[in-house]
């Protein structure tokens, strides 16, 4: 370490693993003899805010948590781009993480491991050492009880990010260009009865948070969560089964969050 | 449907998944449309839940101290008398801080719209007892249940309010659980305003999954073990 005192700061979407990459690293440091500290800043994430954590790694004791410019900045998302660009000068070394998502996808992992990619990615930057970051990380997967198959994957992921770590510069141009926007795709889901009268429901992913009001609502049943597709904030959102609809607009008239409409032609 | 006075832009709105008061604001913003008002409104709002509904409507919003929201927009009612003005609350800002203010407000029979929104509990700061929580409901800081015998049973706001005011005032107690009849009793209680006469005052009873830590059913078996103890139905109607 150049200097005494090395200063991170995470910042992604509530839900990404911002956290859960810092506590790593901390854990690892304590391991490794280091004086590390972190302190998340829980925010209003419940609500779609964005979610930061600060960790320092240094070799004489820490005085403060918190800091006002960070060494290394790793922004996973578009939104916390604004949150903490204060938090930079022209040294801080910035690893924009957006560009990476559909790594993640091209490698078959699942999408939950996208932050241990991050992870391997930052540790590049770091005094650890890899093995150790990959046993802690274990250890802490296994507290978790998570199955083996996705302790797998996390690992690939992890290599996967210590791969691109070194081939980065390559990435530079093409992660400065990222538009700051949701690089989400929302789809409308759209489905039309065949039988008379023609019922019509579409639903918004973009709006829907998963509550579960319009399922206990439904007097058919004819509502369920999707296996596949999640809304806003990363949860399933509701799919219908049209065959059951009757058109009665209850799901619509609950929804607190105008995801559903319902059109129903008049016989 | 998303109201056309809806801020199309700012949505999802900020609220928790199943907060009521997305039922209730969407049920406002129909009646604003219905009515065709929304550039004459002005929504007064309190500290609470309830301010973040600041930017979701194409319409004025004004951000009051605690519990302070009833005077605020009275005041604004006699410098604009054309206005129509919306007071939104939660019970914590209405029934404990705000509660002289209301009172007062409802005796003088201000011709304004007050809707509280009343889920037991304070939710914005993280499900602490408040005045309208049940006998032996469970909170933050009722561990093992209120209760009632030190601290009382739950506050009925509409019904107090109700003995306070003249034969101009409209009073009524809507629940989320039937979003139309809450859609009507605002409608009728902006309409009263709109007369010109008495004080209007609506009670939501709504759901609050995060600080109830239920899921959509359990939350709505909760509303209704609420709507025994807090009655449905117009109080009181000119």
């Amino acid at each position: 370490m150049k200097e005494d005192n090395l200063k991170i700061l995470l910042a992604g979407e509530g839900g990404q693993g911002v956290q859960v990459i810092a506590e790593i690293l901390n854990n690892t440091a304590y391991k490794a003899g280091l004086e590390s500290i972190y302190i998340p800043n829980y925010g209003v994430e419940q609500r779609g805010g964005v979610s930061l954590a600060y960790l320092q790694l240094s070799k004489n004791p820490i005085a403060y948590p918190k800091f006002k410019i960070a060494d290394i900045l790793v922004v996973l998302c578009e939104r916390a781009i604004n949150r903490v660009k204060n938090y930079s000068n022209r040294k801080t070394k910035i690893i924009n993480g957006i560009g990476f998502v559909e790594k993640v996808e091209e490698h078959n992992l699942s999408p939950r491991t996208y932050n241990m990619m991050i992870l391997g990615l930052l540790t590049e930057f770091l005094p650890l050492d890899n093995g150790l970051v990959l046993k802690t990380m274990e250890e802490k997967f296994k507290k978790k009880n998570i199955p083996a198959e996705l302790l797998n994957q996390n690992k690939q992921a992890f290599l996967l990010g210590r791969g691109l770590a070194v081939r980065l510069p390559r990435y530079a141009k093409k992660l400065a260009s990222v538009p700051i926007k949701d690089h989400r795709k929302w789809p409308t889901f759209v489905k039309t009865s065949s039988d008379k009268p023609k019922i019509t429901i579409k639903i918004n992913p973009q709006y829907c948070k998963s509550c579960g009001i319009c399922i206990y609502k439904c007097p058919t049943n004819a509502l369920h969560f999707s296996e596949k597709i999640t809304g806003i904030y990363g949860a399933p959102i509701t799919e219908v089964d049209i065959k059951k609809c009757i058109g009665c607009g209850m799901c619509e008239s609950v929804c607190p969050d105008t995801a559903i409409e319902v059109e129903k032609e008049k016989s | 449907m998303i109201p056309k006075c809806y801020k199309k832009e700012n949505l999802p709105h900020k609220f928790c998944p199943g907060c009521g008061y997305g039922v209730i604001l969407k049920s406002l913003g129909s009646v604003i449309d219905h009515l065709k008002i929304a550039n004459k409104s002005v929504i007064g709002l309190d500290i609470g839940c309830g301010l973040l509904a600041w930017n979701l409507f194409d319409v004025d919003t004004i951000q009051t101290h605690h519990g302070r929201t009833t005077p605020t927009m009275a005041g604004f009612k006699f410098a604009k008398p054309e206005a129509i003005v919306l007071a939104i609350m939660g019970d914590g800002g209405g029934y404990a801080i705000g509660l002289q203010s209301l009172l007062h407000s409802a005796h003088r029979n201000d011709p304004i719209t007050v809707i509280l929104v009343n889920n037991t509990l304070y939710a914005m700061t993280g499900g602490q007892m408040a005045p309208t929580t049940l006998a032996n409901e469970i909170t933050d800081t009722t561990p093992k249940g209120r209760d009632s015998e030190k601290t009382g049973l739950p506050f009925l706001g509409p019904e107090i309010i109700a003995t306070l005011t003249n034969k101009q005032a409209y009073i009524a107690r809507a629940s989320i659980r039937s979003p139309l009849q809450v859609e009507s009793c605002i409608e009728k209680a902006i309409k009263n305003q709109m007369r010109g006469k008495g004080f209007s005052f609506v009670e939501v009873l709504s759901i609050c999954p995060t600080n109830w830590k239920t899921n959509a059913e359990e939350s709505f078996k909760f509303l209704e073990k609420m709507e025994d103890v807090f009655v449905l139905g117009e109080i009181k109607k000119p």
